[in-house]
């Protein structure tokens, strides 16, 4: 014991003397590991005693898309360190690489999200691949009073509506959901837990085959319908889209009945292989107010392009 | 002591301060550089530092206080226009330019750096060196980092649990 508190006093010495960016306070060592990508700053625990409480001290921000699998590091052992933080958790996304090579992916992201080094989490992303659907993690409701933005991919959401309801999300700002099952009526469950979404994205798959969505929040959506507020009308993730905005109804890209102009959109982007300009003005008289159009002329097969469009000028 | 003038100077002669390092070595600059500086704003807005007086820096050496200077007069200009929004991607990256090499210093230099930017409150500065630090950690082993920073060699037993750590942490041996 003697000899130990000896040896550490020499090796203080020995650090004053050699080791300068040791010597900084703990704050400034605090900022500039809060500088680190994720792993690099939780690496820094192994440095010395006096390194170690560093980054446990600041929210943890685990964002593994900065994390690049080098044959140096094993892949995803080196997550458990999460379970090392004190939290709380500010976010955590871990993306699909991760959890699809893995024989039970959600049985791992489940015990990572009842970490408390995530408590009171604010943005959560993950995403479980596409070979095979998983069941949303059952932990997933601990974090729904305190969540702002979720970003859920590969997962089958559950077939009982009353499932949903338990994610009552107060403060959700903006969801993101890719590749998921869920039913017509559990979206509609889901979004009204979500009192103050903002931002709704719908991708790929989504298992249901029509969508109603009202909403009094909404200013930014990927899949649409009567949302006052909206501005922006991404890609449609379906062929020939029914979209009806009040009183105007597309087809498609083709107008099919319109009594009073569409005044909110203000962006609109457009993908379409049969695209024509009449189309085009047909679909800009409905939308009267709006500001920015994006055309993009997908190619149906590498040989031929089916584009119809006699020298569209904007 | 000197009356504050308006317009930092602008018209006619610079303003100039003078600064007294820890030995006593006394540098005379521009008060819109040393203004970067937020502990020394409020004197100099006062009219310090002027004529004979001087404001003394006990916490700063005179080679370190050189080197604080250097960046404060290069980026004063950029300052002084607002955060450079008048600037030209030509100024912009003459500064970026500047900043990179500014940095490639002997460690002991980058740590006095630290404790004066910290001390003066120069906000460009401290993140300057801030990131040049974790640059230099970044992508790197444990053991690296500790060679980079100049920690003294572990002793076995230290060895022994930077070991166990690594393991814990998922770190394969280089």
């Amino acid at each position: 014991m003697a000899a130990t508190i000896a040896r550490d006093k020499r090796r203080r010495l020995e650090e004053e003397e050699e080791d300068h960016i040791s010597r900084l306070p703990d704050a400034i060592l605090g900022e500039i590991i809060s500088l680190l990508p994720t792993i690099d700053g939780a690496s820094t625990q192994i440095l010395s005693s006096r390194w170690r409480p560093l980054w446990r001290s600041a929210p943890l921000n685990l964002d593994l898309h900065d994390r690049p699998l080098t044959r140096k590091r094993i892949p995803f052992c080196d997550i458990s360190v999460i379970l090392s933080h004190a939290g709380p958790g500010r976010r955590f996304a871990i993306p699909k690489h991760y959890l699809e090579r893995n024989e039970n992916p959600m049985a791992i992201l489940d015990i990572l999200l009842q970490s408390p080094a995530l408590d009171n989490l604010q943005e959560l992303e993950f995403h479980c691949g596409y070979d095979e659907l998983q069941l949303l993690p059952a932990s997933l409701p601990r974090f729904s009073s305190t969540l702002r933005v979720a970003s859920i991919g590969g997962c089958i959401f559950p077939l009982d509506a009353n499932g949903i309801s338990a994610l009552h999300m107060p403060l959700l700002k903006q969801l993101s959901l890719s590749n998921v099952s869920i039913l017509e009526s559990s979206l509609y469950a889901l979004l009204d837990g979500c009192p103050v979404l903002e931002s709704l994205l719908l991708m790929q798959y989504i298992g249901c085959t029509r969508i109603r969505i009202a909403s009094g929040t909404l200013r930014s959506i990927g899949v649409v319908i009567s949302a006052p507020n909206l501005y922006i009308l991404g890609q449609l993730p379906v062929d020939n889209p029914r979209i009806e905005f009040g009183t105007t109804t597309f087809q498609g890209s083709h107008v099919i009945n319109s009594i009073t102009a569409v005044n909110h959109v203000k962006v609109l982007a457009l993908t379409h292989i049969n695209l024509s300009l009449d189309v085009v003005i047909d679909i800009m008289k409905c939308l009267p107010r709006l500001e920015n159009l994006y055309i993009k002329m997908a190619k149906k097969c590498n040989e031929k392009i089916y584009v119809k469009v006699p020298q569209l000028t904007l | 002591m000197a009356a504050p003038e308006s317009g930092d100077g602008n018209n006619g002669a610079a303003r100039m301060v003078t600064l007294i390092s820890s030995d006593n070595t006394r540098f005379e600059v521009e008060a819109a550089a040393a203004s970067l500086s937020q502990t020394l704003q409020l004197t100099i807005l006062d009219g310090g530092g002027g004529g004979g007086d001087g404001i003394p820096l006990p916490n700063v050496d005179s080679a370190t206080l050189s080197k604080v200077l250097e960046y404060c007069i290069k980026h004063a200009p950029a300052a002084a226009n607002g955060g450079a929004p008048n600037a030209t991607a030509v100024d912009r990256a003459e500064l970026e330019r500047f900043d990179n090499e500014f940095v490639n210093i002997d460690q002991s230099v980058l740590y006095s750096l630290i404790m004066a930017a910290h001390n003066l409150e120069i906000e460009g500065l401290q993140s300057l060196v801030a990131k040049k630090v974790a640059d230099m950690i970044k992508g790197k082993s444990p053991m690296e980092i500790r060679r980079t920073l100049g920690f003294p060699d572990p002793t076995p037993e230290e060895q022994a649990e930077m070991n166990a750590h690594m393991l814990e942490y998922g770190w394969a041996y280089e």
